[in-house]
């Protein structure tokens, strides 16, 4: 009981936020915005499954540069339990270099685009696991590591292997709206941004009680922009954000990030 | 005529009257026995009784003076004709109505001679108690410190999880109401409030760190008292009063408005949304009756209710998947009866029972925790004077819960107190029902040689069984006395204590079924010496040490979720110089202590709770009706563990912190000057008091936390409590 309080006061400590942080929507120099996988879950086999895995990365203020960065794969330590995300468990993980030309990616001089890297998953690694543990799936990951400028940026993506029959496939989004219709011009102040998707998908989860339970995704928006700010770094479908500042005299990008809250994903990039 | 009028004048000269009265206290009807009225130029006198009656039978008539000169009262004086003075009742104006020290004058039955006390006189003016919360004045004790803005307790450097919260001997879910500003019974409820700290007697246990305990007051049997109070945060009242000559009743209860304020400052947060304000209420009611001479019986009721739902518009900081509704609801209530039986001049016994619910229901976005949990718990003890060398206590301490959990929560684990954002913990829901069974039964012995010794032996025995985890441990626990003559006592102690591991922690569904019980070995030495010489008025030391060895600590694990792989020790010393004289009185507090803890992987660091240097220094004042009182503190920032990177977590969208070494950094030196002032109105039926206490005067920022953004690459401390005062007026009759 104790715990909670602590945990409702560092909610309501933290919901305060910090208005001279740097905006999560606001994009500058190197970052990885996100990671979808052609596959976000794969069967069970004896077989290794290649995986291909797109990143979009955005690295506005490089001028193009090439940032070097390593990948490393292996099964999941326990992330979600609090291990720390490597795969230093797993000695023949051996990381392999992973380069991203930006010269040769991007939009005019933003520098924001696709980087590919195709992952082999072992889609054995839960046949000694428990019936649930199998059902739910055990994540394969991937691991990439970029340094740039003296700084260390890590991200990374799960492939979940799992015996159940049917898997979760990547949402579909729209083009990026704008006031409702497809985006054709830089937002201008008070312009409402949003996206469409396709319907959720239904799928079962197996609780601790061993319980299947029928459950529906819940997609989300996560939002960039390069110039200005919005009123919601993150919506629903549904939902859409205000952007707030003046259209910019020269290149600029918004981009949308739909996720559906395990492992799909899909990305619009609008840039005029 | 000459003569007639002589003989008139003789008549009138040796006419007597009956003068009937009674001598009060002003303000509080007190009555004042034994206490010499004369009637002068007369020189008589009359003695009041325990009602405060007195009477005249031969008053001769005429002018004369009333005159009652009381020690500690103003003297009252009145000239009149006697033959008007009929039934008198005179209000004796005490000259100070406010006494403040922090620790004991009076004597208080503790059997443990390190524990503290604070009864309601002292508590109720505490400076810095806000308004005279009992747990919070309790803050100003030695090796007690509070944990940042939610004022958990800390006891000699031990987690805030390691001390258990009594009312009546019997446990409760929490101390506390939201914030950490106001305990659960309204103080002039409280009869007094003890702290059990390291070496504690056999009676208590299932706390590693120490005991809390409240211990509510008999209601006045003299006549019906009552009381009223309004502050900026809350409002609540009292009454108390004689059903017949053998019983009594009070109730009392409290509201806070705390949330309306809160609601009116976030009306324009474009971030959270205050759908209900946060509030909190709580009620107390006693029942006493004195069955016979040898039966004494009393109920206790204790109901808490804390309630609080936001929504949040935008996502939260560095966890951006929380977001929406939060709603949290804690409430329990107690209900206890106790029958104190005197079986005869060398026996007694006290049976106890706690019977109660505790509801709490957190919910964020859809994640929540529902814990609804039917708890029993149970007391007795049986005291013998077998001689008057040899006492013993014998007793039983039980609880029993039958508890429903529903649970859909997120794996959230915390290592070096950073936790990782909700949206990436394995997800947990479920539905489990649990019945848990703590049985606990100790003998106490105090043991002399001689009925003149100066030495007592305690050689004391506590099992406890709990039924979690089917482990029964056995406790030895040795205390020992030397009254080295009437103003110096030495004192130490030596003992092991054990606690259950947490139901999250050995949940079967949530944490780890074969996690042990973490236990303890406490060793303390220490003396008082009262240089008061019999005096009211001096100085008076308290120096002790103590030494703490932890083990079978539970840990998080990422294969186990939890194992019992953690000690600690914890080593310090406090000392109280305590000085009164005349309308000052003061003191000073000071703890040394070092705390660590060692779990594989993480090393030897230290712990959470490693406040090296607390010192209190308090003062007061008293002049006339008004009290001045103040606390400086100034206590060492606690450790914490500095984020030195993140990982982005592609698939939910957030940043993983990366731990840099365990609390291996320390925030600012906490620092804070409370103030307050009292000022009493004494009417002759009724006491009007009205107060003003300020916390943090001087508007110290005192950092409490570590506030990142969304990638970790930026932080800002989060300050402590800002200023804060509160005005509120009290009456009472």
């Amino acid at each position: 009981m104790k715990t909670l309080n602590g945990i409702l006061l560092l909610v309501l400590l933290l919901s305060c936020g910090d208005d001279n942080f740097r905006k999560v929507e606001k994009l500058g120099g190197f970052r990885v915005l996100g990671i979808k996988a052609a596959n976000p879950e794969i069967t069970e086999s004896g077989a290794i499954q290649t995986v291909s895995l797109q990143l979009i990365v955005s690295d506005i203020n490089g001028g193009g540069r090439t940032v070097n960065g390593q990948v490393v794969s292996c099964i999941d330590p326990g992330v979600g339990y609090g291990a720390e995300v490597s795969c230093d468990h797993d000695p023949t993980a051996g990381p392999v270099n992973f380069d991203i030309v930006f010269s040769s990616i991007g939009i005019g001089t933003l520098f924001t685009g696709i980087a590919t890297h195709n992952v082999s998953v072992p889609a054995n690694i839960i046949t000694l696991l428990g019936a649930r543990d199998q059902f739910n799936g055990l994540a394969y990951l991937t691991v990439f590591t970029f340094e740039v400028d003296g700084e260390t940026h890590k991200a990374f993506k799960r492939i979940v292997v799992t015996n159940r029959t049917s898997l979760n496939s990547n949402p579909l989004s729209s083009n990026i709206q704008k006031n409702g219709i497809d985006i054709n011009a830089f937002p201008q102040n008070g312009d409402e941004l949003s996206v469409m998707a396709n319907s959720p998908e239904t799928y079962t989860y197996r609780t601790v009680e061993n319980i299947d339970e029928t459950r529906t995704e819940e997609l989300q928006v996560a939002w960039y922009v390069s110039e200005g700010e919005l009123s919601r770094s993150k919506t629903y479908v549904d939902e859409s954000t205000e952007y707030e500042g003046s259209a910019p005299a020269g290149d600029s990008v918004v981009v949308a990030i739909v996720r559906d809250d395990r492992g799909g994903l899909d990305f619009k990039v609008y840039s005029p | 005529m000459s003569f007639l009028f002589a003989l008139f004048f003789i008549a009138s000269a040796i006419a007597q009257v009956e003068v009937k009265g009674v001598l009060l206290e002003k303000g509080t009807r007190k009555a004042l026995k034994d206490v010499s009225i004369f009637i002068l130029p007369h020189k008589l006198k009359s003695v009041s009784d325990e009602k405060g009656s007195f009477s005249f039978t031969t008053v001769p008539t005429g002018e004369c003076e009333v005159i009652v000169n009381l020690s500690g009262y103003k003297k009252y004086e009145k000239k009149t004709n006697c033959e008007n003075l009929g039934d008198l009742k005179i209000y004796l104006e005490k000259v100070f109505y406010t006494g403040f020290e922090t620790t004991v004058t009076t004597k208080v039955n503790k059997r443990d001679d390190q524990a503290q006390s604070l009864t309601q006189e002292e508590f109720i003016k505490a400076p810095g108690s806000f308004g005279g919360d009992p747990v919070r004045a309790a803050q100003n004790l030695p090796g007690v410190a509070a944990n940042g803005a939610s004022a958990q307790i800390i006891v000699q450097g031990a987690s805030p999880e390691d001390t258990s919260y009594l009312i009546n001997g019997h446990r409760v879910p929490i101390v506390f109401h939201f914030g950490g500003l106001s305990s659960v019974i309204v103080p002039e409820a409280v009869e007094r409030v003890d702290l059990l700290p390291s070496g504690y007697g056999p009676e208590y246990s299932r706390a590693i760190g120490g005991i809390i305990g409240l211990t509510t007051k008999a209601p006045k049997t003299d006549r019906w008292h009552g009381m009223a109070y309004v502050d900026l945060l809350n409002t609540g009242g009292l009454m108390e009063g004689p059903i017949n000559d053998h019983s009594s009743f009070l109730v009392a209860g409290r509201y806070s408005y705390i949330g309306q304020v809160l609601k009116a400052v976030a009306k324009n947060n474009e971030d959270l949304e205050l759908t209900a304000a946060p509030t909190y209420y709580d009620l107390t009611s006693i029942y006493k009756n004195k069955l016979n001479d040898k039966n004494e019986f009393r109920t206790t009721f204790v109901a808490s209710k804390d309630e609080l739902e936001l929504v949040f518009n935008k996502p939260v900081g560095n966890d951006p998947s929380l977001r929406g509704d939060f709603y949290n609801r804690t409430e329990f209530f107690r209900f206890i009866p106790q029958l104190v039986t005197e079986i005869n001049s060398k026996h007694r016994l006290d049976n106890s029972v706690a019977i109660g619910r505790d509801n709490i229901l957190v919910n964020i976005t859809g994640n929540y925790l529902d814990v609804n949990s039917f708890v029993i718990t149970q007391r007795s003890e049986l005291t013998s004077q077998w001689t008057p060398t040899y006492k013993t206590y014998v007793g039983l301490d039980n609880q029993w819960n039958d508890s429903r959990v529903g649970i859909n929560l997120p794996v959230s684990t915390e290592i070096g107190g950073v936790r990782g954002p909700f949206s990436v913990g394995e997800e947990k829901k479920f539905t489990t029902e649990r019945n848990q069974t703590l049985l606990g039964a100790y003998l106490r012995q105090e043991i002399k040689t001689s009925e003149d010794s100066k030495w007592t032996y305690l050689p004391n025995l506590r099992v406890d069984h709990f039924s979690i985890n089917q482990e029964t441990h056995l406790q030895p626990r040795f205390q020992l006395r030397h009254q080295w003559d009437s103003s110096l006592l030495l004192r130490g102690a030596w003992g092991k204590y054990v606690q259950p591991p947490r139901p999250q922690e050995s949940s079967t569904k949530y944490g780890n079924k074969n996690v042990g019980s973490p236990y303890a070995f406490h060793t303390m030495v220490g003396f008082t010496k009262d240089f008061k010489a019999g005096s009211t008025q001096g100085f008076e030391l308290t120096n002790n040490y103590f030494y703490k060895e932890l083990k079978d600590l539970v840990n998080p694990d990422v294969q186990k979720r939890f194992v019992n792989n953690g000690t600690g020790t914890i080593l310090g010393g406090e000392v109280q110089a305590k000085y009164r004289k005349d309308s000052w009185s003061s003191q000073v507090v000071y703890t040394f202590l070092k705390s660590e803890r060692h779990t594989p992987g993480y090393g030897t660091r230290p712990s959470e709770f490693d406040q090296t240097h607390n010192l209190n220094i308090i003062g007061a004042y008293n002049l006339e009706r008004w009290t001045f009182s103040g606390r400086l503190r100034f206590v060492t920032g606690n450790p914490y563990t500095p984020v030195v990177g993140s990982t982005f977590d592609a698939d939910n969208d957030v940043y993983i912190p990366t731990r840099g070494s365990i609390y291996s950094q320390r925030f600012e030196a906490f620092k804070q000057l409370d103030i307050r002032v009292d000022r009493k109105f004494i009417y002759d039926t009724w006491i009007l008091t009205a107060y003003l206490d300020i916390l943090n005067i001087t508007n110290s920022v005192n950092p409490q936390s570590v506030e990142y953004s969304y990638d970790y690459t930026q932080n800002k401390k989060v300050r402590g409590l800002p200023i804060l005062p509160t005005i509120g007026v009290k009456g009472e009759f």
